[in-house]
């Protein structure tokens, strides 16, 4: 198990290597240059110069991206271009509320989605099945933002409950974190849940026609029991990988929701450096982003291993 | 029979199948070995055995469908290691093939109009209406109407399906036929009418491989038949040796599982009762049934040459004591 | 396959809204130039007949907003799409018919860039090459090209391993024609539905990326513009951001709905009403139930059992059927495919699943504790069931992957009632009753980690776990290889002896019935024609399909030669002929035979229907001469 998770974390180097190479060679292209964005265009050719010379911008891209890469593998992520800020404070001030936004996020697409999936896939074909899949095509074709919009404009600021802008810290007050996260969580979410209940729905119904649960079912175990421990059991295993997939989708998504709620996450501050060209920036989200969708995927095949004994290592 | 006047002549063919990772080869995995067969013209080969046997394999490497890693095959004189992959044109129309389930290898968005055509299309100059009537002909030999043609293959029956195959693997008048458990997936009822028809339309002075798991089935329809295990071709004899008086302790086995279907209530309990001893691992190089065979001793650590018995080539160190009455194989 | 009436509105209203914003699209430029300018007066007004759908801050009409961003909607989706599938789809399929070391390699790469969320790297990609609506729809098209080409990819890699490429190999295609004569048809209609999907979540990012400012830019109207002007005023005019949201959610929808149908054409859809075997199937019985025949575990009395059909309507399976089984007793139930015979165990062993019904002047199972009614109990009562065991044709698949055979053996003995602390010890004896030497070890496997055999002796154990009164074997040894079956056939000839098992083997086997039987029931198109002993019914048939099945059947005996078939096919249920079913395959019919039903009917425990058995001779299977 301890070599599966190691060669699995090793895998997930070169899988950042080549997705951060992609992201630097690709902004390389859009040819902007550091030291008008961080002096402006008013300075001088010398202190152009100077600032290239300091963020080392006036060497082949190549050894730009070997030195950035070393760096990097210490989580240092460099100088902003735009301001003379580590990125790694820049990152760091951002990820409580994009973490708390997706985890937010992640809870709505369970707690949603699984039992409404769980329930319609049980009685597929039955009205209740009928109602609860119209509701998820309708949720799936729900963009975030505008969930988030209708959120704030008719529950936030007629009733005041939730606050419609802006994000307060968990150390802070714990209260005004979570009513501060809860209508962009559920705006962030919603699709997300929608998507499960429907994949969920899928994986139950296609396991209820498997032959063991025939088997089960002559053997004359309970419903309750063929339902936990033969159907969900096994339903689980896809269920886990469409998980992992809406996390990924959730994490892209909370960046557009940011805006609506103004929070100041990671994917705000990804929009502006993108916007800016602050290639330290973009490198740095990029990198989180990678890291983190991995760190799920891990998490997800740990859990899938033990699931399925099927994949389990020996 | 002679490798040189034999329409199909297999010597040493061996497949190794490999999976490869990024960096180059990863696990192999030996599914023939060794194995020497012929084919003469108008003859039927049997080829038998169980599951993972190899004997699928084995018709796949005559149809050129995985590449051999040793040996040769002739096929009416000419060498198909040397013919390059893909096959030409030349070589295609002389082998064809009649795979298991028609459903799976008959591709399922054509209609049976261009499932007969194709191979005409490919290997003649028959166009429009000449290319049609040669089709209705050969449906109408195989027993199918000329209704059919517009049908895709889930709109057959499971044998008129099969007719379509035969149909297609006779469009070009092959000399060699290679029958994979082509009537394994149907009903004994079916099955009996397509191997009447196979009867009927093979090409007569052409060689015909017959793949399958069913000794019963194999002895009605073959001249001779080899029965393969785990790789390698342990018998090889005329039907009535193979089928009516085994040498192998392994073809004993399996000829003594066959159930029949008189209620003599001489069961075959007791006589199929080899076991099988889970951790045993066959040598290497050795007798792949050594794990289950009663006989076993060292010297079936090195896989033995070919004994010659009449018309019969036996591959076991024991063939001498072995007894030729497999009743009475020891428990 | 037919879609329910409710489907077909729901698939007609996706149809009407989609071409109406195509229509929207089309007309657009010419929409609102007749309308009087906007003036600030009208700044965010309400809906009114001036204004359908209000006017925003600025004066404009909302309505004619929305239709000029159709358009935009439309053009931004097309070129995603287009890029999408273009760069995707010939990246998939090269990638993916050249399979090997070219596959891994531009996988992994295509896994690395995928790690990226998609709305960062679509971001990214518009910071390289510049914001407006060509650029950034370029971008997203980009993005979703990586999972085109991975969908593409997976679906060429599962195609190429189908048997028909190998077939069009052996007639001599070659490889651009097996790639877009065979391959791509086949693998089309899946793409296709992936385009829509692409296409309609363009619809969506396309309006997410201009509230942010990153795609179309103001004037334009674009449904995401018109978010971002409803999301500054949203706490004075809440309703502006209804429109346009509402106008992305109908047409994303849409779009799905007509994709979902699309893949239901491709795939096959579920059809309402259709029950799992969770559900059960009551049996609808008729009161007039004849005693049980002494020393039976099971009489079943004209069951019918009928299945929703493919127009539709319900047809039968099986049509009357009327047998007994004799405690410790082997009857095998002989036929054709299509004749029956699987309708008829798992009705017996009550696991159809709706819309299937089923009917019986009685069905009733006689155990230890009692004589059980099964046709008077509510299909949800589990309490009769561990009585009936099943034993299916494939093994592996009836065993649960995710739970170890120690597990299986466990939770069935629990459900018996034994002690918790016996069950180990018991679920061990139980496989040494089926012969596999290292219990305990096998206690400890999964079932993927059996071999076909080991599997089928598990999934007896478990029936014997049961301690049932019948158990029902479906084709226990079909799939098994012969030296196999033949060590399964003696397993379960020696349990039935040991135990006094009471067993219905299902079977077109005839070496298999003459191995395991001691009577028969011969099936041909949902009804019984023959029953008796397994040496009478076999050795000396009455009804002509008896003989003629025995006729199909090789034998391994030297000089027999190729058996003579039997012409024709079994008729499909809800196609069966008037009078005898199988005259119009018989060689002994006569006009009578097509003129009326023949009734089974005999002495002795041996019964067959044929109206003319008197006057024929047939023959079965003689005994081997060697």
């Amino acid at each position: 198990m301890l070599t599966f998770i190691l060669r699995r974390v090793l895998a997930v180097i070169p899988l950042v290597v080549i997705a951060t190479a992609a992201t630097f060679f690709m902004l390389q292209l859009s040819d902007v240059d550091p030291a008008v964005l961080r002096l402006g265009d008013s300075a001088t050719e010398e202190q152009y110069g100077e600032v290239r010379a300091e963020l080392g911008t006036d060497r082949p891209a190549v050894v730009q991206y070997v030195d950035w890469l070393s760096h990097a593998a210490r989580f240092d992520f460099g100088e902003s271009w735009k301001r003379p800020v580590p990125v790694m404070t820049m990152v760091h001030q951002r990820m409580p509320a994009t973490l708390s936004l997706t985890l937010g996020a992640v809870l709505v697409t369970i707690l949603i989605g699984l039992p409404l999936g769980i329930a319609s896939g049980v009685r597929a074909g039955s009205t209740a099945d009928s109602v609860i899949t119209a509701t998820a095509s309708i949720g799936q074709a729900m963009p975030a933002f505008w969930t988030g919009l209708l959120l704030a404009a008719y529950v936030a600021i007629p009733t005041g409950w939730f606050p419609a802008t802006g994000f307060v810290g968990p150390t802070a007050s714990v209260g005004d974190w979570a009513r501060s996260i809860i209508l962009p969580s559920i705006a962030l979410g919603i699709s997300g849940a929608a998507a499960l209940a429907r994949q969920t729905r899928a994986a139950v119904a296609g396991v209820l026609r498997q032959p063991y649960v025939r088997t089960a079912v002559s053997v004359g175990y309970s419903r309750r029991s063929i339902l936990g421990s033969d159907v969900l059991r096994n339903a689980a295993i896809p269920i886990v990988t469409v998980l992992g997939v809406q996390v990924s989708l959730l994490l892209g998504g909370s960046l557009i929701v940011e805006q609506v709620f103004v929070v100041p996450g990671l994917g705000s501050l990804a929009f502006s450096a993108i916007l800016e060209k602050d290639l330290p920036v973009v490198l740095a989200v990029v990198t989180v982003a990678a890291l983190l969708v991995t760190v799920v995927q891990l998490a997800l095949d740990v859990l899938y291993g033990a699931l399925d004994p099927r994949v389990r290592v020996r | 029979m002679t490798t040189t006047d034999a329409l199909v002549a297999l010597r040493g063919v061996t497949v190794i199948f490999r999976s490869t990772g990024i960096l180059g080869s990863r696990g192999e995995l030996t599914a023939v070995r060794d194995a020497d067969l012929t084919i003469g013209a108008g003859e039927t080969v049997g080829l038998v055995g169980e599951s993972g046997s190899g004997k699928t394999t084995l018709g796949r490497a005559i149809l050129g469908l995985v590449p051999m890693e040793r040996g040769t095959i002739h096929v009416a004189g000419e060498d198909l290691a040397t013919v390059g992959q893909p096959f030409p044109a030349r070589i295609r129309r002389k082998v064809q093939a009649v795979f298991q389930d028609p459903l799976q290898a008959l591709n399922p968005r054509h209609r049976v109009e261009r499932l007969v055509a194709e191979p005409l299309r490919i290997h003649t100059d028959l166009r429009g209406r000449q290319l049609q009537a040669r089709v209705v002909g050969l449906l109408e030999q195989v027993g199918l109407s000329a209704g059919l043609l517009r049908r895709r293959t889930n709109e057959l029956s499971g044998g008129q399906r099969q007719r379509v195959a035969i149909a297609r693997a006779l469009a070009v008048d092959p000399q060699v036929l290679v029958l994979d458990e082509a009537v394994s997936a149907l009903d004994v009822t079916t099955g009996a009418q397509i191997i009447k028809l196979l009867e009927r339309v093979r090409p007569a002075q052409g060689a015909t491989l017959f793949i399958s798991h069913d000794i019963a089935r194999v002895r009605s329809v073959c001249n001779r038949v080899a029965v393969m295990y785990r790789g390698r071709i342990v018998e090889f004899g005329t039907a009535d040796e193979i089928c009516g008086d085994p040498r192998h302790p392994y073809t004993q086995l399996l000829v003594a599982s066959v159930p029949d279907p008189h209620p003599h209530r001489v069961t075959t309990v007791g006589r199929a009762s080899f076991t099988v001893d889970p951790t045993a691992r066959a040598a290497p190089d050795g007798c792949p049934f050594a794990p289950r065979c009663p006989h076993a001793d060292d010297r079936c650590a090195v896989f033995p040459d070919p004994t010659v018995l009449g018309t019969r080539v036996v591959r076991c160190h024991h063939v001498a004591d072995v007894t030729t009455h497999p009743t009475e194989v020891p428990r | 396959m037919k879609a329910g009436r409710g489907r077909r509105i729901v698939i007609g209203v996706a149809a009407f809204e989609v071409a109406a914003v195509i229509v929207a699209a089309i007309a657009s430029p010419w929409v609102g130039k007749n309308t009087s300018p906007s003036t600030l007066s009208d700044s965010l007004a309400e809906p009114s007949w001036n204004h359908l759908l209000g006017a925003d801050q600025q004066g404009r009409d909302v309505l004619v907003r929305i239709i000029q961003g159709a358009r935009i909607a439309l053009l931004a989706a097309t070129e995603a799409t287009l890029v999408a599938v273009l760069i995707g789809i010939p990246l998939g399929l090269l990638i993916g018919f050249r399979g090997g070391r070219v596959d891994l390699v531009a996988m992994r790469l295509i896994d690395s860039i995928s790690s990226i969320p998609g709305v960062v790297l679509a971001i990214a990609l518009i910071a390289t090459l510049g914001t407006g609506l060509s650029r950034s729809m370029l971008a997203v098209g980009l993005v979703f090209s990586m999972v085109m080409a991975r969908i593409a990819r997976g679906q060429v890699l599962a195609e190429r391993e189908r048997q028909y490429v190998d077939g069009a190999r052996v007639v001599g295609v070659r490889r651009r024609g097996l790639l877009f004569g065979h391959v791509l048809p086949n693998v089309a209609p899946a793409l296709i539905v992936q385009a829509t999907l692409v296409f309609s979540a363009a619809i969506a990012i396309e309006a997410g990326l201009s509230f942010i400012g990153l795609g179309v830019q103001p004037p334009t109207a674009s449904w995401g513009i018109m978010l971002a002007d409803a999301q500054d005023v949203k706490e004075i005019s809440p309703f502006q951001s209804v429109p346009p949201g509402a106008a992305i959610l109908l047409t994303v929808l849409a779009i799905n709905v007509l994709g979902d149908f699309l893949q239901g054409l491709v795939v096959g859809n579920q059809r309402s009403g259709e029950g799992t075997v969770l559900d059960g199937v009551r049996v609808q019985r008729s009161p007039d139930a004849a005693p049980a025949p002494a020393g039976a575990s099971l009489v079943v009395d004209t069951l019918d059992v009928a299945y929703r059909g493919r127009n539709g309507t319900m047809v039968r399976a099986v049509d009357g059927a009327t047998l007994h089984i004799g405690r410790g007793e082997v009857l095998a139930i002989v036929g054709e495919s299509g004749c029956g015979k699987s309708s008829l165990g798992l009705g017996i062993a009550g696991l159809l699943a709706p819309p299937a019904t089923m009917r019986a002047r009685s069905l009733r199972l006689v155990t230890d504790d009692g004589e059980h009614e099964l046709a008077d109990l509510d299909p949800r009562d589990t309490s009769w069931r561990r009585h009936v065991a099943v034993v299916f044709q494939e093994p592996a698949a009836s065993l649960n992957p995710v739970h170890s055979v120690g597990h299986h053996l466990r939770r069935a003995l629990r459900q018996r009632g034994v002690e918790p602390t016996q069950r180990a010890e018991h679920a061990e004896r139980l496989l040494r009753q089926v012969h596999i030497a290292d219990a305990p070890d096998v206690l400890r496997r999964y079932p993927h980690q059996l071999s076909g055999g080991m599997a089928q002796r598990v999934m007896i154990a478990l029936a014997l776990a049961q301690s049932p009164a019948v158990l029902v074997a479906d084709e226990p040894t079909t799939a098994l290889d012969v030296t196999v079956q033949a060590e399964i056939l003696s397993l379960l000839r020696q349990l039935c002896t040991d135990l006094h098992l009471s067993v219905m083997l299902i079977t077109h086997d005839l070496g298999v019935v003459a191995e395991l039987a001691d009577r028969v029931a011969v099936m041909y198109a949902g009804q019984v024609v023959e029953t008796g002993s397994v040496l009478d019914v076999i050795a000396t048939p009455l009804h002509p399909y008896t003989a003629a099945l025995a006729a199909s059947v090789p034998r391994n005996e030297a000089g027999i030669g190729i058996p003579e078939p039997l012409e024709g096919n079994v008729p499909e249920p809800g196609h069966w002929p008037a009078g005898c079913r199988f005259a119009p395959r018989c060689v002994h019919a006569v006009e009578a035979c097509l003129a009326e039903s023949p009734v089974l009917a005999g002495t002795g425990g041996r019964a067959f229907a044929c109206i003319r058995a008197a006057e024929i001779n047939l023959v079965g299977v003689p005994p081997r001469r060697s």
